[in-house]
């Protein structure tokens, strides 16, 4: 309902779009993806891969302020089909607000942002059913004609519907979780038409992990619930984990609007109780932007 | 009767100087071709033709020219103009632009309109300025200013054609955005005769295009 208002307002101002100068923004992807730990478990029994299929809209009006400041106001959709473990498969709707100045004149001049967003993600396992919440800030700067860097901090918070606890005393809303990220990306135009990217994360706060059954796992856990998306005797829990993620990627220009990229992500989660897991991460995908 | 012919004698002596440059009974052209190493043709080179001993501006009427936004790009991407010469930003897109260049021969800002800028920018230096837009960082586009009438721009053939030449030498030279070297290394002194062309190559090293990139990079979202 929240959405569904916000949509409403986000109309009636771009019906005003000749004197607010605003604009219409558009971004959609497609990506084929393959992942050696889509449950993000520590021990060989507990790693399972997966391709998944995803895809993505976001639309909405952006109103350009003044000379340096820049309001959108999106509407997202995005969607994720799974190979082996259907039960992952999830759709997403929610809005994305960002304000963006730019401090200067000229292609070189720095950019900060700060933006919010609220999505609804729902599973075909209930168990994952939940709000996301995001709030972040970032900077960024080109550097002469080939690099470009940015750096944000992302809060997050989602809320879980459900809390299925598996044990008296234990909490069960292993999917309410939140985290601190601080990403940095950079940018190296190679020619006119091929970017190279390279970028690292770190998120310090709770993640949730699949393992069968593990009792120090789970004395470390601060939620626990069964997680039937993985198959019987599969656990997912709750842990305050340090994530790493370090990503590298090759962007291929194919006229103005449109790009096919490759990806790959290396990320390495340090957990409580000495657990740590690692995940490769191989996208591959076209991105186009009206 | 005589102030009559006087006057018209006056207003079509006026007509034939704004025309540019003057027409001359007795002219030589220059047929010029760019190309590349590989012999592709090169668009967008500008070739200028400075009379042999010219030390100043020589005195050509300056136009009104115009450099438009279209679908968030500057068009043209290259334009010629002499010293002296308005030109005009027009903005046809149905959002607003933000026109600057930081080029020593000419800075200036335009900041974000919508239309037609009521005032067009005056380049009254020479020398080559590059003009951007501050919302879109891709839009990019060079503006050659010379002290020469005797100017052109390549087509997709790379060829261009400079007509009405008086007789007589002149230093040609060409410039392209991506040029790699000087555009004085490319200067040559040509002789031109009463009548006829005097066809001329060039093979020009370009560099790449290193302009901020349009379409989407993974992880940004643009201006937005």
């Amino acid at each position: 309902m929240k959405i569904l208002v916000t949509l409403v307002v986000a109309a009636c101002l771009v019906g005003r779009a000749d004197v607010a100068g605003a604009f219409w923004i558009l971004d959609a992807d497609a990506n084929a993806i393959w992942e050696d730990n889509v449950g993000l478990g520590k021990f060989k029994r507990d790693i399972n891969s997966d391709s998944a299929l995803s895809t993505s809209l976001s639309a909405g009006p952006a109103f350009q302020l003044d000379t340096s400041t820049v309001f959108s106001l999106t509407g997202d959709v995005s969607g994720k089909l799974y190979e082996r473990y259907t039960r992952l498969d999830n759709v997403a709707l929610g809005l994305t607000a960002t304000l963006r100045r730019k401090f200067g004149l000229g292609a070189e001049a720095p950019w900060a942002r700060a933006w919010g967003s609220i999505a609804r993600q729902q599973y075909d396992s209930d168990l994952r059913d939940s709000w996301i919440y995001r709030l972040g800030v970032g900077a960024g700067k080109r550097f002469g004609e080939r690099w470009d860097f940015s750096a944000d901090y992302i809060y997050d918070r989602r809320l879980a519907d459900h809390d299925f606890p598996v044990a008296p005393g234990i909490p069960g809303d292993v999917f309410d979780l939140s985290g601190h990220t601080l990403a940095l990306r950079g940018n190296f135009l190679f020619n006119e038409r091929i970017s190279f990217l390279g970028g690292y994360s770190l998120r310090i706060g709770e993640v949730a992990s699949t393992t069968q059954q593990n009792l120090p796992i789970f004395l470390a856990s601060t939620a626990v619930s069964a997680d039937p998306a993985f198959g019987k005797g599969f656990f997912a829990y709750r842990i305050d984990a340090f994530v790493h993620t370090l990503t590298v990627g090759l962007s291929v220009a194919i006229g103005e609007h449109s790009s096919a990229n490759v990806e790959y992500s290396h990320v390495i989660g340090d957990a409580r109780g000495d657990i740590t897991y690692h995940d490769n991460i191989i996208r591959v995908g076209f991105l186009y932007r009206y | 009767m005589t102030r009559l012919v006087v006057g018209l004698a006056a207003a079509m002596a006026t007509v034939c100087a704004m025309a540019g440059p003057a027409r001359v009974a007795q002219a030589g052209e220059i047929h010029a071709l760019v190309n590349d190493p590989a012999n592709h043709p090169v668009e967008d080179a500008v070739v200028v033709a400075v009379p042999e001993g010219q030390t100043a501006a020589a005195p050509v009427r300056a136009g009104r020219e115009a450099v438009d936004q279209v679908d968030k790009e500057f068009v043209p991407y290259v334009k010629p103009i002499v010293v002296g010469s308005q030109v005009n930003f027009p903005n046809k897109d149905n959002i607003r632009h933000h026109v600057y260049s930081f080029s020593p021969a000419k800075t200036f800002e335009l900041p974000l309109y919508a239309g037609t800028p009521a005032t067009p920018v005056v380049f009254d230096r020479k020398g080559v300025v590059t003009i951007g837009c501050n919302i879109h960082d891709w839009m990019i586009a060079h503006i050659y200013v010379t002290e020469t009438p005797y100017f052109g721009k390549t087509g997709t053939d790379g060829k261009v054609r400079l007509e009405n030449l008086p007789p007589g030498r002149y230093v040609v030279r060409v410039w392209h955005p991506r040029l790699q070297g000087t555009e004085e290394s490319t200067s040559r002194t040509i002789t031109v005769e009463r009548s006829g062309a005097v066809d001329a190559t060039w093979q020009l090293a370009l560099k790449q295009e290193l302009r901020p990139r349009r379409s989407p990079v993974p992880g940004q979202r643009g201006y937005r």
